[in-house]
């Protein structure tokens, strides 16, 4: 094999592989250019769970309670939970380009914004990316003037059970108050 | 009286032949030892690698043990501070989108109101 047809060969083979990674890639945002807003924030919460970390954690939660069970039927379509949470002592610590950035990245096709509220200096977002028919991700930004908090979930999402989650939160093993530094 | 004839005879006291003292003085001087008997020669030799073999099994069984459930408490706080995490990112989310629906709610109660 010729050293040209071996070049025509490889480019062939990444070619094919580039659109699947990127496809796989579709739900998850760039979110590292938000990690210098730690040094600035009183607390930050940064989670990174892959599907690893997920297995791992359903693995964990399964048979401790009937409340586990609901969130293990979440955590069962979904391949990455991406939070960062960053809350500040005084007003105007992050930037309108760190959310722009991040408004930037989810204004690429297969992204659609479901929910936008915007009141006294406050900003909710709910973006829902789309796999075909049925949702592969989800992206909420809320920034307010002292909080600036961004989820990136990955996977099939259900945001009524997701909503529905909270109060049984705090009965889970291993839930947390919001806002443990790390 | 014959057997006590024959122990009386037995147990008369012997003096040492000539020049006995002076025999065992020099073997000393000169460092000589008695011979150990063989079956005590070769008890270390056969007790050494049995106790060896044993304390490197029971050592090997042991550690062996103590890894496995050191693996097993590694594993453990490792998915515990998986489930920890995971809990924490979907109560953060949960909350948020709670938070929005009630924005929504509010706005579009406030918008009713606005409106009659």
């Amino acid at each position: 094999m010729t050293p040209r047809i071996l070049s025509s060969c490889c480019l062939i083979i990444a070619a094919l592989l580039v659109p699947r990674q990127a496809l796989a890639q579709g739900a998850r945002l760039q979110l590292d250019h938000l990690n210098r807003l730690a040094e600035k924030a009183t607390e930050t919460v940064d989670v990174s769970a892959d599907t690893a970390m997920l297995k791992q954690a359903a693995g964990f939660l399964a048979g401790k309670g009937s409340d586990t069970e609901k969130m293990q039927q979440l955590l069962g379509g979904i391949t990455g939970i991406y939070v960062k949470s960053f809350e500040f002592d005084a007003p105007n610590m992050y930037s309108e380009s760190d959310v722009e950035a991040i408004r930037k990245q989810v204004s690429g096709s297969g992204w659609s914004r479901v929910v936008s509220v915007r009141e006294k200096g406050e900003l909710t977002e709910i973006y829902f990316w789309r796999d075909r028919d049925t949702t592969g991700g989800l992206v909420v930004i809320s920034a307010e003037t002292n909080e600036l908090t961004v989820v990136n979930i990955v996977g099939r999402v259900d945001l009524a059970s997701l909503g529905a989650l909270g109060p049984m939160i705090p009965k889970m093993p291993g839930a947390l108050g919001k806002g443990t530094p790390k | 009286m014959n057997l006590e004839q024959e122990l009386r005879r037995a147990l008369k006291r012997k003096d040492p032949p000539r020049g006995f003292h002076d025999k065992v003085l020099s073997r000393i001087a000169a460092g000589e030892t008695v011979p150990t008997p063989a079956t005590i020669r070769r008890w270390p030799r056969v007790a050494l690698p049995v106790a060896a073999s044993l304390m490197l099994a029971f050592g090997g069984t042991y550690y062996m043990h103590w890894q496995q459930e050191r693996q097993a408490r590694e594993q453990l706080a490792q998915s515990e501070h998986a489930a920890r995490e995971v809990v924490l990112a979907l109560q953060i989310a949960s909350e948020m989108i709670s938070s929005t629906q009630a924005k929504i709610e509010e706005i579009t109660r406030h918008d009713a109101t606005n409106t009659q």
